[in-house]
């Protein structure tokens, strides 16, 4: 489970000598401020699709450079002097180069210039101070940190305040499992919830619906999490692409669980599909969990799965397994399960696997029943490695009544034949095939219909101008363009 | 037209690949290490020695490491001199010879990033589209003995487009080798058949391999892709491949027991040709995938002119036991390779179409 934060930390934290920090300083400030002007301006316009947009991502281009200098000198910037919130990050960011990196430079950056700020640019200042601590590894300092911070929002009620609160609100969750003390944080969550629900927070509810899922799930909680998530209000549109993806996923795993595998492969899939393709960590676990649940189905999956760039290497046990599995033959499956369990065991798929024993004999059932029109049960319970050709008559019994394979078994002659292959084209399968992807495009047409946004007041507009229409295209390019930079940084 | 002797750096990289490869038994690995010591120390291949030794784990003779960059720098200074008085007091092909004899002795020491260097910048020099391509055919034997085969893919694609847009016969026919070669690396068998067969009668490409050679790999890339019409044709009847087939262990008889259905000896040939692809640096990746597909062939052939056989006359027609045949069949007909079903009763089975 812990992939699914690798994927968001990113590699290299910017720590670079002192000495030369004195520009990147200048650069990370310069952005900073920029940030903080856009919420300012974002804020008095009351406009919170702006504040998700383009503050979230300027915020993850600046992560990777942030040091303690730098953070410092933003909070010396930002916050006026005599708010206890600034000394509190200050002391723990402090804490935090003192444990770590050498001596900083006195910076000389200009004090704050107004008397108090507005709750949105404070608690800005705290998911820097948060993102600095969780980049740099100190989950006790970023705890407390957090602790503090989701106080401090309690204390609001802005809904402009709603896309960083529910940032702060991932990293209190994500410091609380580095520490090993999700449980204690669950009521919090379920209460947060329901202010969210209450206060029609939608990045809230979501953000806080998936933590509490990631939460159950932790701990094996299925049962509780599907209530929770049975009964919890959910909007019909997720606002954030990135939440929806982590509900997939975890819907897909607590359906796997339950044994409703199409659903599971149906969310899987989606999950998959939807992913950025920077989230390398994401990629992997889903891919893992969708793998095993093809093969519960009784479905191979493609050799192309496997050679993914970046996830063959973890991918490799599963590609194994699949290629056991293919074979039909439950000794080398066994032998490949055994070979690598602890892999298995740190990916918490074990389980999964014990359950695909019956599914190795159905395929191998199934490949008797494509090469031998006769075979004696006898010789099936040798291929099979089953106890005797008793147990391969219940076996095949029941997989031609669960219709996996077609044959007949004729009890006295002790012998199985497959049935005569009839005309594929004669039967209502293509049918059905054109159903299922006429079916999946038009949803998708749906949905993107449903889902597309207008400016409330687009039908009061007036004709716009020749430059005002340059600048709508201009700012609609610059969006495609941050667009394209895949934003998996964000979540 | 006299053969011109292979490459070195070649014959160099299969004695390497020998050595790497763990599972060629029958290899005197120690004695193929001497060879390759004994060449790299004779033309001080420094940077080839050093590459080496990381990759297969020698120990560096530091004494002698140094002696043989020394003698590198020494002749590339005097090659230098060369170019600087060409240039002041030459003529243009002249200096364009200087640098063409640089960066062939880069190229020889194996010295990748310089040689790619010195090359470029012959062929800013380079008018003749013909001459570009020879130094694309060096570079491109370069890389093939660094096993560095997405740089050959790009090479052989420019020398193509060179080629298209101008360039003589015998260019274009050692190109189809090249590319045959490619092709054959990359496990593209039809078009490496296509390509190598077609080059057999005009091959003067010898410095990549001797011209044996050259029919092994297309009768080998031709086996299991072409039809039986284009096999007599190019193939058995073809007199460049009898001149040489002969002498090539296994061809002769696998060729006919596929042509002229002698199964019997189809196994026993069988072995001795892919034994021979293990050891060859080109086609050692594709052994399971080329037997699968031979095996493939054999069978499907076998049982074009029958509508039922039993197992055992089947078995007895390839020479081996029932059992083995019987897991050979289902395998090939659970992927699709095959049209049959085997029908098992009584202890005897039938094969149905």
């Amino acid at each position: 489970m812990e992939v699914d934060k690798a994927e968001e930390a990113p590699k290299a934290n910017g720590a670079t000598e002192p000495t030369v920090e004195a520009p990147a300083v200048a650069t990370v400030d310069a952005k900073l401020k920029a940030v903080l002007a856009l919420v300012e301006r974002s804020v008095k316009q009351k406009d919170t699709r702006l504040l998700i947009g383009r503050l979230l991502r300027q915020t993850a281009s600046v992560r990777k450079q942030l040091t303690p200098s730098s953070v410092k000198a933003f909070l010396q910037q930002s916050l006026p002097a005599d708010l206890e919130s600034r000394v509190f990050l200050s002391a723990h960011v402090e804490q935090a180069s003192a444990s770590g990196m050498d001596a900083d430079e006195a910076t000389t950056s200009p004090q704050c210039e107004a008397a108090t700020v507005i709750p949105e640019v404070e608690l800005y200042a705290y998911l820097i101070v948060l993102l600095f601590l969780c980049d740099s590894q100190q989950y006790k300092l970023a705890r407390a940190v957090a602790e503090n911070a989701v106080a401090r929002v309690g204390q609001f009620n802005r809904r402009t305040l709603d896309v960083i609160a529910a940032r702060i609100y991932f990293y209190y969750s994500l410091t609380y499992e580095q520490m090993g003390e999700l449980a204690s944080i669950r009521s919090a969550l379920l209460a947060l919830h329901r202010t969210a629900v209450l206060r029609h927070d939608a990045i809230g509810q979501e953000t806080l619906m998936n933590l509490l899922l990631r939460n159950y799930l932790h701990y094996n909680l299925y049962d509780q999490a599907e209530k929770f998530r049975s009964k919890a209000q959910k909007a019909d549109q997720f606002r954030s692409g990135q939440q929806y993806c982590r509900y997939l996923y975890y819907l897909g795993r607590i359906r796997t669980i339950q044994l409703e595998y199409t659903e599971a492969k149906d969310c899987l899939q989606q999950a998959l599909r939807r992913a950025p393709t920077i989230a390398h960590g994401f990629r992997i676990t889903v891919s893992k969990w969708l793998i095993l649940v093809r093969l519960l189905l009784g479905e191979i999956p493609d050799r192309q799965e496997f050679a993914q760039p970046g996830m063959s290497a973890a991918l490799q046990p599963y590609f194994e397994l699949t290629q056991s599995v293919k074979t039909g033959d439950t000794v080398t499956f066994q032998q490949v399960a055994q070979r690598f369990s602890s892999v298995f065991l740190s990916d918490r798929t074990h389980n999964l696997i014990t359950r695909m024993h019956q599914n190795v004999i159905r395929i191998g059932l199934r490949r008797i029943n494509l090469a031998y029109s006769r075979i004696s049960l006898a010789e099936v319970a040798t291929k099979l490695h089953l106890a005797s050709a008793e147990d391969a008559e219940y076996i095949v019994a029941k997989a031609i009544r669960d219709g996996g394979i077609d044959a007949v078994i004729d009890h006295d002659g002790a012998f199985m034949a497959s049935r005569e292959r009839v005309d594929v084209y004669s039967t209502a399968e293509p049918q059905a095939a054109f159903h299922a992807r006429i079916a999946f495009c038009l949803d998708l047409h749906n949905e993107a219909t449903k889902a597309m946004r207008f400016e409330p007041d687009a039908h009061r507009r007036k004709a716009e101008s020749s430059e005002a229409r340059q600048e709508r295209l201009a700012a609609e390019q610059e969006l495609a363009k941050a667009l394209e930079e895949d934003d998996g940084e964000d979540f | 037209m006299e053969e011109v002797k292979q490459d070195f750096r070649l014959d160099l990289a299969q004695k390497v690949f020998l050595i790497k490869t763990a599972d060629v038994g029958d290899v005197d690995r120690e004695a193929l290490k001497a060879e390759v010591i004994a060449t790299l120390l004779k033309d001080n291949l420094s940077p080839l020695y050093q590459h080496l030794a990381t990759e297969l784990g020698w120990e560096l003779d530091a004494a002698k490491l140094a002696e043989m960059q020394a003698a590198n720098s020494a002749k590339l200074a005097k090659l230098e001199e060369k170019r600087k008085d060409a240039e002041e007091n030459l003529g243009e092909t002249e200096v364009r010879d200087a640098m063409l004899a640089k960066a062939e002795y880069l190229g020889s020491i194996g010295d990748r990033e310089a040689a790619v260097v010195a090359y470029d910048a012959v062929e800013k020099k380079t008018a003749s589209g013909g001459a570009l391509v020879d130094l694309l055919f060096s570079q491109i034997r370069l890389f093939m003995l660094y096993g560095d085969w997405s740089r050959v893919k790009s090479l052989v694609a420019r020398a193509q487009t060179l080629c298209e847009d101008g360039g003589d016969w015998e260019r274009k026919n050692k190109l189809k080798v090249y590319q045959g070669v490619l092709a054959l690396y990359t496990r593209q068998f039809a078009a490496a058949a296509d390509l190598l067969l077609d080059s057999t009668a005009t091959f003067t490409a010898s410095e990549l391999f001797p011209y044996s050679r050259l029919i092994f790999y297309a009768v080998v890339a031709a086996l299991p892709t072409l039809s039986r019409a284009e096999l007599k044709k190019r193939v058995v009847d073809s007199p460049e491949v009898l001149a040489v087939v002969h002498c090539l262990p296994g061809c002769q008889p696998l060729l006919e027991a596929l042509y002229h259905c002698k199964y019997r000896q189809f196994f026993t040939a069988f072995l001795e040709v892919v034994g021979s692809m293990r050891q060859d640096m080109l086609t050692h990746h594709h052994v399971r995938h080329y037997s699968r597909e031979l095996r493939a062939v054999a069978y499907a052939q076998f049982l074009e002119s029958y509508k039922s056989v039993t197992l055992e006359s089947m078995a007895a027609a390839f020479e081996v036991s029932p059992a083995f045949l019987d897991a050979e069949l289902v395998e090939f007909i659970c992927a699709g390779r095959l049209h049959a079903k085997v029908r098992a009763c009584m202890g005897t089975a039938q094969i149905r179409l």
